[in-house]
């Protein structure tokens, strides 16, 4: 129920938003959880294992109950979650419905379903645990679920930088901004709360002789007006990395904007100002909704105006709580009871205390109906809708974890503490380190800030007083005591766990689950780890504490990997020609990062073969056109460039005359075929290397490596030139007609042979000419500067076509150096060595080059290896991938005598034939083998052959 | 008679302003990629008459773009005491402008583009999200970025979707 007169929402902004199909009214400035409150909704999901009622526990990020579905986004705090009209949020984890949920028979079955259970019960069969019982398990158990739908909402990745990063905008992060801020440090102030302050918002106690909640308006006021100071709110640094970075996930929350934006903050200093969280106290049926942190129910009033019951009772071991019970008084809210483990507790509050008592029994199913109190009275029953409980604060140093470093138990606050050092560049301060009083906040977060070189400050006047609690961790009694709410575990479970030996306390979190899942132990951390302590007789510091890895807070995946779904995965790289292509109603492939055509359908074609095999008779018959743009391109230029080239390739260059061009093969360092392409030299000391499409970015970075480390003292540079060229294959008998009437001056055999290079120019544009044939038809590159390119490209079109020619794609290309027995990295897939694909004879031994004598070592040459053959069926298609074998061997691995790269229907030949490796394939022409594909179901026989089908003696080439 | 039209790796998509942030390609009638030979660095620089820049440096009409390496716009060089290569075509420039530049671009390169650390002619050879690129300060509120041609588009669409996102914060 809203308390008139209190809380800083907007009442008159009212919001209208639904919870499972009901709608409410909330104002603006509201969370769902404190809407959700004020209008009495108590019970708001069931829990992780029993199903039991949940409602909302705290009013922050810890918050382990109150998870709900948000349109589509599962697992959502409702006490993070700003309410905004129409919103429409669900409740999870219960079937049919919240109030009438079936598996809460889980609850009833508790007895049987302890810590250790299902690894117990469900171990045998052991088939079942795939099939049937983890399915089970599954759909019982959980928290949201995913609507299965691809995400469209957008999300957001973005870099920043400052001097000093301050996490958490409390007294302690606003006294430390102020402080640097004043003295002129770039700085970065986050808050994971939509508003500045931390608990200042929450509190009615006062600074610098104003309210809490004006001086953090007139802080934030000063620190907007100065340019050096970013405020983030709504950002939750996540996690601390090396090198002074963090993780830090912005919820946007504005209407059409990325939904949130995941940072990644580099910061020279960073100082942890982030308070603390409230514990819970472990007694019989503590869960029940209506049972909340004091904290929270301080909140809720001071915060939001709402109560959070209508009689409500306080339970502590701190001077802290009483606040809670003196807060609801002064706004006219009935108290029912304030109990404190204390004895000698002063409790100053004007309503029922029992000091030296304990909540030993609660009741209300769906709800706190009443508690039974026992002190030193006796017992009494007390009618109550709300307890609002305290057992201490914890220090949220997460973050000081983060790189392996544990938290130290202090006695004085009965919690642990960070270490310092523990991250590099930050410091924690205020009540995340421990100091439990606004103004040692303000202090501590000014200091730190003048440790950094900002100037002091004087302190504005705050509370002082004195943190006084007795631990208290647990009462005694029949009932489960629950410890971790997100993932229903009690007392019992840890001492179960304890009992079966699992004393170690990481052998616990896992035995018992506790600790894990989206809100990991925030709430339930220290309690398990004194409950832990006590069942194994050791103290806290002893039994140690589980730490804390990144994330803080759950990240959305969607987040951390925004920009990047889709197509954002990579980026594309389009050929100068990729319009007309595409208006050609050609399908495209990626080859790399670029896109290629596949085939260019006519006008009857139904299927991709029927395109492909026009398509190779045309390059056959007439001229084709291909834009090979895509194959990496590298200029090569210096005194020592021929010899580099000779190091580098297995074969030599140092001899190639000026104007010619020459096939090259590169080599690994192990001796295995690296890549292949050709190589022109254009000038005495000027060379132009092509590397295959795929390869072009690893044979660039291994030239970089070879000359910076293995040729230091060689006087060469090389630059990619891929992109400044667009290149475009000519092939077929009618190539050079086609040449010649585009070419400012024509070209004839004796000009420009087989393998030749020269400059031409085209329309008054400078280009190159090689003479080079990936097809074994007499066919030409033409390269222009690529703003050229998609015009160079429609005239080629045009032209071959008014030939019977035209363009032809990537099926295409394949078939025709399939024919020719060409190589692709289908062959030199990385296993292979130049002796395997015929070619051991390229590697000079003349000179020294990479891979030359790695290559001579036993075991890569010789009749053991798989070597290049050609493949022809006389019926049926060969397999790729499929395996070869002996004609009577039987078809298993063992009798594997080699594989199938790469298959084609040949039209030029009408047959099936493919490329393979064949073990001593080439002593073995024309023996019939067996190709087996048993995952298609396939076995053809085929004759081995050389893998040269058309034209061994390239006749056509030089034509 | 054949008659070749030099086209914009852009196509007609720019010019074109999101919220603040204006958008133009930025083209040069030749770009040079310059490498001095071994210990030839003074030798080049009296050849072209001005001091090559610094590493992370663009200075006049020349942008460092690696250890020894660095690209000429509109600038004659002839010399042979270093590696030339017409490079005029390699590239797809684009130019961001505007007050929102440097938070934009804040969405997409992952180094310091605080105007402290990365001022007017200040360059570095770094990622826009996952494309290599050349970033150069030209102004106070604007940059040059460089990224292979055939990426054009995909610079395009990163750099619109950033400003985009950015923009819908102020809505």
């Amino acid at each position: 129920m809203r308390v008139a007169d209190k809380g800083r929402i907007d009442r008159g902004r009212p919001v209208s938003f639904t919870f499972d199909g009901r709608r409410f009214s909330g104002f603006q400035g509201d969370t769902i959880a404190s809407a959700l409150l004020a209008n009495g909704v108590r019970t708001v999901g069931r829990s992780f294992k029993y199903h039991r009622p949940r409602g909302i526990l705290t009013a922050g990020s810890e918050e382990p109950n109150a998870l709900i579905t948000i349109g589509d986004d599962p697992n959502q705090r409702a006490t993070m979650v700003e309410l905004s009209e129409g919103l429409r949020a669900t409740s999870q984890n219960n079937w049919p419905s919240l109030r009438y949920d079936l598996l809460s028979v889980n609850d009833a079955l508790a007895p049987f379903l302890s810590a250790g259970f299902y690894y117990k019960t469900f171990m045998w069969p052991r088939s079942f645990w795939e099939k049937l019982y983890e399915p089970v398990i599954r759909r019982a158990a959980g928290l949201g679920a995913l609507s299965g739908a691809s995400n469209s909402d957008p999300y957001e990745k973005a870099y920043a930088f400052c001097d000093l990063l301050i996490i958490g905008a409390g007294p302690t992060g606003l006294m430390a901004a102020l402080s640097a801020g004043r003295s002129g440090l770039d700085v970065i102030l986050c808050d994971e709360d939509f508003a500045l302050g931390g608990r200042l918002l929450s509190e009615t106690e006062t600074v610098g002789g104003q309210a809490g909640a004006d001086w953090v308006h007139a802080a934030e006021a000063e620190l907007a007006s100065l340019s050096n100071v970013r405020i983030m709110t709504r950002t939750t640094v996540t996690g601390a990395y090396d090198q002074g970075t963090y993780g830090a996930l912005e919820r946007v929350a504005i209407p059409g904007a990325p939904l949130a934006c995941f940072w990644r903050i580099v910061a020279k200093n960073a100082i942890l100002g982030a308070g603390a969280l409230e514990r819970p106290i472990a007694f019989p049926n503590n869960d029940r909704p209506g049972i909340m942190m004091a904290s929270a129910v301080r909140s809720y009033l001071n915060r939001y105006g709402v109560a959070t019951g209508q009689s409500v009772s306080v339970f502590g071991n701190n001077d802290g709580a009483h606040q809670t019970a003196r807060d609801l008084i002064a706004a006219g809210v009935d108290v029912a009871a304030v109990i404190d483990t204390r004895a000698d507790a002063a409790i100053e509050v004007d309503a029922p205390t029992y000091s030296g008592g304990q909540v030993v029994a609660t009741s209300g199913r769906h709800g706190l109906q009443g508690i039974t109190v026992e002190h030193s009275g006796g017992r009494r029953q007390i009618r109550t809708d709300c307890l609002a409980m305290s057992g201490g604060w914890n220090p949220t140093l997460h973050l000081t974890c983060h790189m392996n470093t544990r938290p130290q138990w202090s006695e004085s606050i009965a919690s642990f503490v960070p270490r310092s050092g523990a991250i590099p560049g930050l410091v924690a301060v205020g009540a995340c380190d421990g100091v439990m009083d606004t103004a040692g906040c303000l202090k501590a977060g000014m200091e730190a800030a003048v440790a950094l070189g900002a100037s002091p400050q004087s302190l504005p006047e705050a509370d002082a007083a004195s943190y006084a609690l007795t631990p208290f961790w647990m009462v005694e009694g029949k009932g489960r005591k629950w410890i971790d709410f997100q993932n229903d575990v009690h007392v019992k479970d840890i001492k179960l766990a304890a009992q079966e030996n699992f004393r170690s306390v990481e052998h616990m979190k896992r035995y018992t689950t506790q600790g894990m899942a989206t809100d990991q132990g925030k709430s339930s951390n220290v309690v398990a780890l004194a409950v832990l302590a006590d069942a194994t007789g050791r103290g806290i510091p002893e039994t140690g504490t589980t730490t804390f890895r990144p994330p803080f807070v759950p990240v959305p995946i969607a987040a951390m990997g925004a920009g990047a779904q889709g197509h954002g995965f990579a980026p594309k790289r389009l050929t100068t020609s990729h319009g007309a292509t595409v208006a050609r109603g050609a399908p495209v492939i990626e080859a790399g990062l670029w896109y290629r055509p596949s085939y260019f359908p006519q006008p009857g074609e139904t299927t991709w073969r029927q395109s492909c095999d026009r398509e190779v008779r045309m390059v056959r018959n007439a001229v084709g056109i291909c834009d090979v743009s895509t194959l990496g391109k590298i200029d090569v230029q210096g005194p020592d460039a021929a010899a580099f080239l000779d190091f580098v390739y297995a074969n030599t260059f140092s001899t190639l005359k000026e104007a010619r061009v020459r096939y090259g093969l590169m080599l690994r360092e192990d001796g295995h075929v690296m890549d292949d392409g050709t190589v022109a030299r254009i000038g005495a000391n000027q060379y132009v290397v092509t590397t295959t499409t795929a390869a072009a970015g690893q044979v660039m970075t291994h030239l970089e490596f070879v000359r910076q480390a293995l040729c230091p003292a060689m006087d060469v540079q090389f630059t990619s030139v891929t992109e400044q060229w667009a290149q475009f294959a000519v092939a077929g008998p009618k190539a050079r007609t086609l040449l010649n009437s585009l070419l400012d001056q024509p070209i004839d055999n004796e000009g420009l042979p087989y393998m030749g290079f020269a400059p031409v120019s085209v329309a008054g544009v400078d280009a190159r000419l090689f003479r080079i044939s990936f097809s074994g038809e007499h066919a030409y590159e033409i390269a222009v500067p690529a703003r050229f390119g998609a015009t160079l490209f429609r005239v080629l079109l045009a032209q071959a076509e008014s030939m019977g020619g035209g363009p032809y794609g990537m099926e295409a290309l394949n078939v025709l150096r399939i024919e020719k027995g060409f190589i692709t990295h289908a062959e030199i897939h990385g296993r292979t060595t130049a002796f395997d694909i015929g070619m051991d004879r390229m590697i000079s031994l003349k000179k020294d080059c990479i891979g030359q004598a790695a290559a001579q070592r036993p075991g890569l040459t010789g009749a053991d290896r798989d070597q290049l053959v050609g493949l022809r069926a006389a019926d049926g298609a060969i397999p790729a991938g499929g395996h070869v074998f002996a004609q009577r061997a039987e078809h298993i691995r063992i009798n594997s005598a080699g594989y199938v790269t790469s298959t084609a229907y040949s039209p030029t030949l009408d047959q099936n034939i493919a490329l393979g490796f064949l073990k001593d394939g080439r002593a073995r022409h024309g023996e019939t083998i067996v190709v087996v594909d048993h995952l298609r179901g396939i076995r053809t026989e085929v004759e081995v052959c050389d893998p040269v089908f058309f034209d061994p003696e390239g006749g056509r080439l030089r034509g | 008679m054949v008659k070749l039209i030099p086209q914009s790796p852009f196509g007609d998509a720019l010019p074109c302003s999101i919220d603040t942030a204006t958008l133009q390609e930025v083209t040069y009638g030749s770009i040079t990629w310059v490498a001095p030979f071994a210990g030839r660095q003074v030798a080049v620089e009296q050849a072209i008459g001005q001091k090559l820049p610094e590493p992370n440096r663009s200075v006049n009409d020349m942008l460092w773009v690696g250890p020894g390496q660095y690209l000429a716009f509109d600038k004659e060089i002839t010399t042979d005491q270093a590696a030339l290569t017409d490079q005029s075509d390699a590239f797809a420039i684009l130019s961001v402008q505007g007050s929102s530049a440097e938070a934009i671009l804040a969405r997409l390169v992952p180094i310091d583009l605080r105007s402290a650390s990365f001022g007017v002619g200040h360059t570095a050879r770094t990622l826009i999200n996952h494309m290599a690129a050349s970033v150069t300060r030209t102004a106070e509120d604007a940059f040059e970025l460089m990224v292979m041609r055939s990426m054009a588009g995909t610079l395009l669409e990163e750099v619109s979707e950033a400003a985009k996102h950015l923009s819908a914060r102020d809505a």
